[in-house]
């Protein structure tokens, strides 16, 4: 009627930190009143990048947080900027926007609501972002930013 | 009954162990990046007319030219981003009514009626061949053009042909230049 005990060992691996930097911003340009203008995200110098790394092949969740706007500093002035179902890419294989294909990840993805992703297997996995902007034809002139925020996190898988 | 007591604290303490155990492993971590959209809009592009094509006093059934370096020749002035490059299209009138429409007169403009000036200058009878485009037709304007540091200037001239019994008076008709950027 002894009681049997057995003691085990409790272990656990806490997984490489994982990072989000913004390589690169998505750059328009100059661009003309009353002429939109789009870009692709497989512009090198002008898509947008971001580096995710963390543990390879780890399962990662990422989430867009996008514009509506651009704005000008100073408030005075905003411009539409538009997302399309196919304006991201996602390259696990940290290639470049011009070269990613379907091989090295994901491509042509909606960046509103982007696939479950990994970590690649060298530690980096890179998302690639376009877009466009529609200028009024009275649109003032001047320089406009809005921010685009990118959330990774670990899904566990 | 305290050994069945320290047996169920046991089967308890096992099956929160294994609770434990069951949790998925949600997210464990995340990071958060902030990257920008940017774009630089260009100057809005705009076109004056800042003189008329005035052909003066014509005498009936005696054809009257002016030269695009003529200082009577029209002028037209476009402002805009600097080096941005334009795209130029005159509509040209056929001819010139009186202001009460009982007569009208034809108007000519030949190949090589207009030129552009990207110095800005704004003086047609100043005008050479360094300082941008000389001499081409108005009807086909070259699609290279840009916008000098001090604007561009169109000049335009023409040929008026009255008829021998032409009605005396003023006559007049509109010269439309549109203007926009092409991108390069």
């Amino acid at each position: 009627m002894a009681d049997g005990v057995a003691n085990g060992p409790s272990t656990a691996t806490v997984l490489t930190m994982i990072t989000a930097t913004a390589s690169q911003n998505l750059n328009f340009g100059q661009i003309f009143g009353g002429t939109p203008k789009s870009m692709g995200y497989n512009k090198d110098d002008s898509s947008a990048i971001f580096t995710v790394t963390g543990q390879p092949s780890a399962g990662i969740n990422l989430e867009l947080i996008l514009p509506e706007y651009l704005s000008l500093a100073n408030g005075s002035a905003r411009m539409p900027v538009i997302f399309s179902t196919t304006d991201a890419a996602i390259d696990t294989t940290t290639v470049t926007p011009s070269t990613v294909g379907a091989g090295n990840g994901w491509i042509n993805r909606n960046p509103h609501s982007l696939p479950a992703a990994v970590i690649g297997s060298g530690g980096t996995t890179k998302l690639y972002l376009g877009g466009k902007v529609v200028p009024s034809v009275d649109q003032k002139a001047g320089s406009y930013s809005g921010d685009i925020v990118l959330s990774v996190s670990y899904t566990g898988s | 009954m305290v050994a069945r007591t320290q047996k169920l604290i046991r089967i308890s303490a096992f099956v929160a162990l294994l609770t434990c155990m069951a949790i998925p492993r949600s997210a464990v971590a995340q990071d958060v990046a902030v990257g920008q959209a940017q774009a630089v809009v260009l100057t809005v592009v705009s076109v004056t007319s800042s003189a008329s094509l005035n052909f003066g006093d014509v005498l009936q059934g005696v054809s009257t030219s002016i030269a695009n370096n003529n200082a009577s020749a029209a002028i037209f002035e476009i402002s805009g981003e600097t080096d941005a490059g334009i795209d130029l299209y005159l509509l040209l009138p056929q001819q010139m009514h009186l202001a009460d429409n009982s007569d009208r007169m034809p108007i000519i403009f030949g190949s090589t009626d207009a030129s552009i000036d990207t110095t800005g200058a704004g003086n047609p009878p100043g005008m050479a061949a360094g300082k941008g485009w000389q001499n081409v037709n108005p009807n086909s304007l070259p699609a290279t053009v840009t916008i000098g540091s001090a604007g561009t200037d169109l000049y335009l001239g023409g040929t008026t042909v009255p008829s021998p019994n032409q009605k005396a008076g003023s006559y007049s008709a509109d010269v439309v230049l549109t203007v926009s950027y092409n991108g390069q």
